[in-house]
């Protein structure tokens, strides 16, 4: 079953502009936490408020739980979707206690399920003695805490969250991904989270999808989009990666670091580019070594070294806190990726 | 002139001559705000002092039909201008329709014709042989009927038309200050558009439009002009009766303490309906509301609506006054003292914009040196003038200029064997008191504000490069508040103009200013002759409200730019 379904949706805000967004199609099944991630201007905000009913899609349909919300000829107003939504902002009402903001998409229940019904959700986000506060006096974790369960209360089929962290202190940030994503779990909540923050993608969604200038990049699990991804922009988006020049032979492809597995299948003769994360770099110290320390970073737990090639290519790695090389030594280039990912090189290699 | 910091310290650039032992600032502040607040100070002793006979002759006479009428009225136009006020602002701040950028500030100019010329216009248009009803009985016979402009509704409606600006402009404000996605969770948690202005956007704006609410009831119980020539009888109308009818002064005075007295209670009525809850935005950046746009007859129903206040408060009034104004002008009998009467109205007007706007000063630097409260009591005390009728002004400022005349004239006789005449009741010295208790507020406000943004490290920043303190106030300080100083003689100015009942009560024998002149003639039903002073009048009006839709304007312009949003 889906519950969410997306397709061919397209906006443009100005005629001649490119679109906002460009022919996103999706779908979600039940319980399933999907994350929009891109730059600013991807049009992962829009694709929310599309979803949402604040925006009339110029092409596209909608379908929520089976019912078709938007469109070309409909389009349902934000108010019948019974669509959930946290806003960046929270965008809690000023005029109203905590309990009453919780309970404001709650008028067509009567009174005492209503009562039972913010009780339960006061408790679910652990807001019980901050019942009759006003938004002003809380924190910035427990406004956002009541922005949450004022959208979870009308128990939605579908929950829209906009950046919801991005108002928050680094420790709190940390805590609330955990917090929301317990929660959501527990209910069951389907939802799609929009954000920029590729770690905070990675750590809630069941799926993340890639919005560059309006178009959607690649879908997939976690995994997927860091291990494979399908375009240089998602590889470059969502962690450090590194892009050295190669050719498809028969044994595999060859690189100025050694040959590494064809495991794309790419027809032999071909220039590519492979991508390399700096997890899959392995430095061994070596005086006779082709390649050149440059910089290393002290992280704690690790360290992130920055070593120049023969060719002059330079290329980052993790290496344990332990390591013992500096800058000026040099060492030996292995690399061990655990799926090569190569693209069609974009320009001839002398 | 010498600032605190040249009496401070930082003898390096210092002038020792300059040094005072004391602050001269908050001193001269205080004097100031004691001196302005001597009429107030006068009307509120009388008010604990009352003297019994006269209280018991007033409830025998007149008393109870006072208070009825004056809470009818407050409750007729508060809730006419609370309906009026908010509709139209939710109508131009959500919506879009033909005209709405000319609309939104249209909306504003009513604030610039004082109620009592939209008063005697609607009343020689309506009355029984004005252009309305005359030209109904020529089509439909004599037997026709029409209601009586004449009553208690007239006033409620044309009161309403004039005062509502005040309640638009504030809930527009607050309308325009709300979050856009404070909005829009409203949406998402299931309510409807009506159901978002009832829950969320109305409780929201509730503390701007009491506010309003309140200026505007304020003013209409100031009101001396309408309610005199529709013969309601209110505080304001009996005051002048018995100063000029009775000559009793005492009485006038209990009256006027009876009128701060709702005054007062209007102020609180005001802050208890303010609330416990503090209507703080709670985020850092809010967008403000997108408008929708309308279509169909929705959109000509907010265009005909929009338009049918500005004919009726606008256009209607400055269109009869034009007509009646050519007609006046062709007739033989031309008001030829037109010229005097508007020299007269320039001295006084500018007179006291003029010494508002130095007391202003005085007072705003001393409240910024000294930091202590007793000034910043004094200043508020002074700025109270403001919320209380012209009437009540008036009375406080004859009792004791009153009492000057008579020492002076004691002291004369003592001296030259001779009265010294009138000396401050018989000059404009006692009217521009009046106007300067009545209107301080003003120039106060905009003075202090635009101090505001002089902040005390550019002083410092001053003194550091090698200016003399006098040089700091010259090049630093004069550059920065002179447009706060323009602005507020320019609103004293025109209220000064436009305030009538204080120029009634306190203007020297046969000194007659444009209000004056308007008066004379509306209560003898010469609507033509009174059209071209009142024209006049809603001419200079307008500069204010220009001055107000200037920068109301920036504010929505900087709105639509911030209203873009991230893809």
């Amino acid at each position: 079953m889906i519950l969410l379904s997306i397709t061919h949706l397209t906006k443009r805000f100005t005629p001649h502009d490119l679109p906002a967004l460009d022919d996103l199609s999706l779908d979600a099944e039940p319980g399933e936490i999907i994350a929009l991630l891109g730059p600013s201007g991807s049009g992962k905000t829009t694709a929310l408020r599309l979803i949402a009913g604040f925006e009339k899609p110029d092409a596209g349909v909608v379908v929520i739980s089976g019912k078709t919300m938007a469109d070309r000829k409909t389009c349902v107003p934000p108010e019948g979707r019974g669509v959930g939504m946290v806003f960046q902002e929270y965008a809690l009402f000023p005029h109203l206690t905590v309990e009453e903001n919780i309970a404001f998409g709650l008028r067509p229940l009567d009174p005492r399920t209503r009562g039972h019904r913010v009780h339960g959700m006061l408790e679910t986000v652990g807001l019980t003695p901050f019942a009759s506060r006003y938004p002003h006096e809380l924190s910035g974790g427990q406004q956002q805490r009541v922005a949450l369960a004022r959208a979870l209360a009308p128990r939605p089929a579908l929950l829209l969250l906009d950046e919801p962290f991005s108002n928050l202190d680094a420790d709190m940030m940390v805590q609330m991904h955990l917090e929301v994503y317990t929660i959501l779990r527990e209910l069951g909540t389907t939802a799609i989270c929009v954000t920029h923050d590729q770690e905070e993608a990675f750590m809630i969604a069941d799926r993340v999808g890639i919005l560059n200038q309006g178009r959607l990049e690649q879908l997939g699990s976690p995994e997927e989009i860091y291990h494979r991804p399908a375009t240089r922009f998602v590889a470059r988006f969502v962690g450090k990666a590194d892009f050295l020049p190669g050719r498809v032979t028969d044994e595999g492809i060859a690189t100025e670091i050694g040959t590494l597995l064809n495991t794309p299948g790419l027809p032999a003769g071909v220039q590519v580019e492979v991508m390399l994360r700096p997890d899959h770099i392995e430095l061994i110290p070596d005086p006779m070594g082709s390649a050149m320390v440059l910089t290393r970073q002290f992280r704690g737990p690790d360290n992130l070294l920055v070593v120049q090639l023969r060719s002059g290519a330079t290329i980052h790695s993790h290496q344990p806190s332990t390591l013992t090389l500096h800058p000026g030594d040099r060492a030996k280039v292995v690399a061990h990726p655990t799926h090569v990912v190569a693209f069609l090189a974009t320009k001839p290699w002398l | 002139m010498p600032t605190r910091q040249a009496s401070a310290a930082v003898p390096v650039t210092g002038h020792p001559a300059l040094r005072l032992p004391w602050d001269p600032w908050p001193l001269a502040a205080g004097a100031v705000a004691l001196v302005v607040a001597t009429p107030i100070l006068v009307v509120v002793s009388s008010l604990v002092t009352p003297s019994l006979d006269i209280w018991s002759h007033l409830w025998q006479t007149q008393l109870l039909e006072l208070i009825w009428n004056t809470l009818t009225l407050s409750v007729g136009v508060g809730g006419g201008v609370v309906l009026l006020g908010t509709g139209l602002a939710w109508l131009t701040t959500m919506y879009r329709f033909p005209g709405r950028a000319v609309f939104e500030w249209l909306l504003i100019l009513p604030l610039a014709v004082p109620a009592y010329v939209i008063g005697f216009v609607f009343r020689g248009f309506f009355d029984y042989t004005g252009p309305v009803q005359s030209g109904l009985r020529r089509v439909f016979g004599p037997g026709i009927w029409f209601p009586d402009i004449a009553s208690f509704g007239g006033v409620v409606l044309v009161m309403t038309l004039v005062f509502y600006p005040y309640v638009y402009l504030l809930a527009r404000m607050a309308f325009l200050e709300q979050s856009e996605t404070t909005l829009e969770a409203a949406r998402a948690l299931g309510a409807r558009r009506t159901a978002v202005f009832w829950r969320v956007a109305l409780p929201l704006a509730r503390p701007s439009i009491v506010a309003g609410l309140s200026l505007a009831v304020m003013e209409a119980l100031a009101d001396f002009g309408t309610v005199a020539i529709y013969g309601y009888n209110t505080f304001t109308v009996a005051i002048y009766r018995v100063w000029f009818g009775l000559f009793n002064r005492q009485a006038a005075t209990e009256l006027a303490s009876l009128l701060l007295l709702f005054t007062g209670a209007l102020y609180a009525i005001e802050r208890s309906w303010r609330g416990r809850a503090r209507f703080y935005q709670t985020e850092r950046k809010a967008r403000p509301p997108a408008p929708t746009m309308l279509t169909g007859w929705r959109a000509w129903a907010a265009s005909g609506a929009a338009s049918a206040v500005v004919g009726g408060a606008l256009l209607l009034p400055v269109g009869q006054l034009l007509v009646w104004s050519v007609t006046a002008l062709g007739e033989a009998d031309f008001d030829d003292r037109y010229p005097e009467f508007v020299l007269n109205t320039l001295i006084v007007g500018g007179t006291t914009a003029i010494v508002a706007v130095g007391a202003a000063v005085v007072i705003a630097y001393g409240l910024r040196l000294s930091h202590s409260r007793v000034v910043a009591a004094c200043g508020r005390i002074a700025s109270m003038g403001y919320a209380l009728p012209g009437s009540v002004i008036a009375v406080g400022v004859l009792v004791p200029l009153a009492f000057l005349d008579r020492a002076y004239n004691a002291l004369a006789r003592v001296v030259w064997g001779a009265d010294g005449g009138l000396l401050f009741t018989g000059s404009i010295a006692g009217l521009v008191f009046a106007y300067l208790a009545r209107f301080l507020a003003l120039s106060v406000h905009t003075v202090e504000a635009s101090l505001v943004k002089v902040t005390p490290s550019m002083d410092m920043a001053g003194r550091s490069l090698g200016l003399s303190p006098g040089g700091v106030l010259r090049r630093i300080h004069l550059p920065l508040i002179r447009g706060g100083l323009c602005t507020g003689a320019i609103l004293v100015f025109v209220d000064v103009i436009k305030e009538m009942p204080a120029t009634l009560l306190l203007r020297p024998f046969g000194y007659e200013t444009l209000a004056v002149r308007v008066w004379q003639f509306t209560s003898e039903s010469f609507w033509e002759a009174a059209a071209l002073p009142a024209l006049t009048i809603v001419a200079a009006g307008m500069l204010p409200v220009l001055i107000l839709a200037r920068s109301s304007v920036r504010s929505r312009q900087g709105r639509d730019e911030g209203a873009g949003g991230e893809g």
